[in-house]
Formats: C-alpha cells, structure tokens, sequence
C-alpha cells in the first residue's frame, strides 16, 4: 500500500476574530481593570502609588472616598467599549475623564492597560474556543 | 533636571494624546473567515482533529499567523499602554504600507532609541525590531519614544536651554 503524506499547501485568508475581541473587552479587560480599582491594585497586581496624605484629608472633608482613584465611583463605570470599525474594538475612558486619565497614569497610578491577568484570561478564552468549535464539529 | 523632563513629558502626552484607548484588532481583510469555517475547511480537506488543535494553540502561542494580531492586540503592556495603544490607533487607519518614524523625546534618552531615531521603516520592520516599550531597548518599558507616520508630523528636537 502506498502511503502518500499531502501537506497543506492552501493559503487560508485571516480570520475574522471581532466578536472574540470584543468578548475579550467586554468580559476580560473592561471588569478587570474595575476589579483592580476597587481591589486598589495596580496593572502589575502591586498595590497602587498611595494618595498625598493631604489630598486624602481634603477628599474626606469633602465627604468622598478615601481610597485612591475612588472618589463617587465614576471613574470605574467610565470603562466602556466602542467599535472601531470592522476589525476592531476599542476598551476606552469616557472622553471627559480620559485627560485626567493621562495625568493620573502620569503620576505613577497605573491603572490602565492590559496586564498579565487579562493576557492570560484572554488566552485561556481562545483555547477554550478553539476546543469547542472542535468538539462541535465532532458531534 | 528630573522634574523638568517629567514636565516635558507631560506636555508631549497633552499634545499628542487625547483619550486613553486599548485598541484590539484582527487582520483587517473582506475575505476575512470565521474560526468556525476555518475548522471546517481543514476537516474537509483531511486534516485531523489533533492536527487542527495543534496548529491553532502553537499558532495561538507564537503570535503565527492566525494569531498574529490577536496575539499583539491582548499582550500585557503595563506601563506603556498609552503611547502603544495610540500607535496600534494610528497604524489600523493608515496601513501596513506606510512607513513609520521613530521619535524619541530626546531628553535623557537611552543609547538604542538615539540610534533608532529618526529612522523610517514599515510597522512589520518596527515590530521585528521591537517596539517602543517591548523590552528591546536599553530604556526598556520606560521608553517614552513613539512611532509616527512617515509623513505626519516633523518633530523639532527639544532643545534644552541653560538657565
């Protein structure tokens, strides 16, 4: 019998991977970095840059939150995600808030960005896909 | 001295930046095809289960291909998300053509982006080469270089007066 070994020689056009982004937005980064916020942590899981113990005083005469980047809870229901166009979404501040985002980053609050968490989250997501596309395509 | 360049710092990111984004993004093409037809084109064509499985999680894993862009688009950035998100912006609107300048800052910049400077190439040559803020440079993430299209903007070194 002759055994004969076909390699795969076809170009396969890219993979429309929208929907899995904005899964990866919507239910990875956008409540991980609130989760952060309210577990006063940074991007790096370290605990975030402390307040000047003056600002604190002055945020509690004004009877706001002492906890750092919390005053009347804003800030983390700004978190939103937006189409950006056919390919790709967009985890973004509200655009009020996102100056002061700039500063606060600036100033040492890392609060931000994509951490090693939500890489991983990400990731462990689409395998997870990959493997359930598989088995559906097994039954 | 350290003050003053975190002033300069500030005033860079208030020009050049107007909202926080994290930008992700697939491939950009019409004849795009969903993970699902993917598998199912392979399963016709004779490939095993294992095979596929293999192939996808390696190409996952490695940023391949498939992956490439979904790979970039959820890797950790930790502090240099700003700038990097705004160059992934730029870079989805104008294309994998354009060529791309390094611009340093110029204040207190570290040896590889002085070299870097200035120079053009594709966003493909750039992240072969790495990245601002990839860990390639001897500033490693604290590297406050951006790259812009060619053809953008020209930007004056910061000249540093005496006092």
């Amino acid at each position: 019998m002759i055994k004969a070994e076909v390699k795969g020689s076809i170009k396969f056009p890219p993979l429309a991977l929208k929907k899995d982004l904005q899964f990866v937005a919507e239910r990875i980064i956008v409540p991980i970095l609130q989760s952060n916020i309210e577990k006063q942590i940074a991007l790096d899981e370290r605990p975030l840059k402390p307040n000047d113990p003056k600002y604190t005083e002055r945020k509690i005469k004004k009877g706001l939150r002492p906890e750092i980047l919390i005053a009347t809870g804003k800030l983390r229901r700004d978190f939103f995600v937006a189409d950006a166009g056919p390919y790709a979404v967009k985890v973004r501040i509200h655009p009020e808030r996102s100056k002061i985002g700039v500063y606060l980053m600036d100033m040492g609050k890392n609060f931000f960005g994509v951490s090693t968490r939500m890489e991983e989250n990400a990731m462990t997501y689409m395998k997870k896909r990959i493997r359930e596309i598989l088995l559906n395509a097994r039954s | 001295m350290p003050e003053a360049n975190d002033e300069l710092f500030k005033q860079f990111i208030n020009r050049e930046i107007t909202a926080m984004e994290i930008f992700l993004s697939s491939k950009a093409s019409k004849a795009a095809i969903t993970l699902e037809e993917y598998i199912q084109t392979r399963l016709v064509l004779g490939a095993s289960e294992e095979t596929i499985e293999a192939d996808l999680i390696k190409d996952l894993e490695e940023g391949g291909r498939i992956f490439g862009e979904f790979r970039s688009s959820v890797r950790a950035t930790a502090n240099g998300i700003i700038n990097r998100t705004r160059d992934s912006a730029v870079f989805s609107e104008i294309g994998i053509d354009t060529q791309y300048r390094w611009v340093a800052v110029l204040v207190n910049t570290c040896p590889d982006c002085i070299e870097r400077h200035n120079r053009v190439q594709t966003w493909d040559k750039w992240e072969e080469e790495g990245l601002p803020r990839t860990g390639q440079t001897v500033c490693k993430e604290n590297c406050r270089c951006v790259l812009l299209p060619k053809d953008t903007l020209e930007i004056e070194p910061i000249r540093r007066e005496k006092r």
